[in-house]
């Protein structure tokens, strides 16, 4: 018995370390590519104190059944900006999309340049990507 | 004088008429004894106003389920055949061949939800050239334009979004404060 001891002992040490482990982190981002086609982020950069030139911000938003939007700035300063008119077949999609936005969620939306009218419109949700 | 063997037999022909009488008043009021429907007949209710009131029996619910069923199918038929017609008329006023009806989201960038306001469509285009001119997007300017956001319909809408974004993404107008939203 008394060989064990020291194996309990180390075992009930790790056991703090193991409450406080966490799962797969990646720190919010803002990213506008180069010519302004396209825009990805996550709602997760608010709580971003690294320090950068520019505040960086994602969103959408829009009326109800009316013209949505999806918007940001990059920690460039690069801002993107499209719409979603009621008439695109991907209206009733980036609406549903829209409304699901929050914490954890990833955004990525693309333009077809000279139109701001999204062209597409991408979502995701993730452990990682929770604030 | 006592009465005479025909006051008498007149006497007695009287009660037996009253007797009579009384058996069938007695007999119409007793709710057991209603006729039965044959099964060849049309059903009628029968109404029990001895157990509970305003309850009603038919004595055959498969013939009177029919004829519902057979009721029902001709108001129907009629009703069908009535509407085809009318569509047909219809077709054939407006001289139009019969098409492929247009997607819900075509049609909806082809209905011209609200008249064309033409001095609200300039004084919202005035609004972004000041805003591009200046190089920046305010609170005031979105203000300022949504006051006609409900005197534009969504093309104008969206001719204003494609200038305002447009010059966004272009880095060419910083937008600072509320999004431009109309």
């Amino acid at each position: 018995m008394k060989r064990f001891i020291p194996w309990l002992a180390a075992a009930a040490g790790l056991v703090p370390a193991l409450a406080g482990a966490e799962g797969d982190y990646v720190p919010g981002y803002v990213y506008v590519a180069p010519g302004n086609q396209y825009m990805y982020g996550t709602f997760s950069n608010r709580y971003v104190t690294t320090p950068t030139t520019h505040r960086s911000y994602i969103g959408a938003g829009g009326y109800a059944n009316g013209l949505i939007y999806f918007y940001g700035q990059d920690d460039g300063g690069r801002y993107f900006y499209c719409y979603v008119p009621t008439a695109s077949p991907i209206y009733q999609a980036a609406v549903d999309i829209k409304n699901t936005l929050g914490n954890g969620s990833l955004l990525s939306v693309e333009r077809v340049p000279p139109s701001s009218e999204c062209a597409s419109v991408y979502s995701a949700k993730a452990s990682h990507y929770l604030f | 004088m006592g009465p005479g063997p025909s006051n008498i037999l007149l006497i007695g022909v009287i009660a037996v008429q009253i007797a009579g009488f009384g058996l069938l008043w007695t007999r119409v009021g007793d709710p057991g004894d209603q006729p039965v429907v044959a099964s060849g007949d049309p059903p009628r209710p029968v109404i029990d106003v001895g157990s509970v009131v305003g309850a009603t029996r038919f004595p055959d619910e498969e013939l009177l389920r029919e004829s519902v069923r057979a009721v029902i199918k001709q108001e129907l038929d009629a009703y069908l055949a009535e509407r085809e017609q009318s569509q047909d008329r219809a077709v054939a006023a407006a001289g139009a061949s019969k098409r492929p009806a247009a997607s819900p989201a075509r049609a909806a960038a082809q209905r011209p939800d609200r008249p064309r306001d033409p001095q609200a469509v300039e004084a919202s285009r005035a609004i972004v050239d000041r805003a591009l001119a200046a190089g920046i997007w305010t609170d005031a300017d979105s203000s300022a334009l949504l006051a006609y956001k409900f005197q534009l319909n969504e093309a104008e809408r969206v001719e204003l979004l494609e200038k305002i974004f447009g010059a966004i993404n272009s880095q060419r107008l910083k937008p600072v404060g509320s999004l431009p939203s109309l």
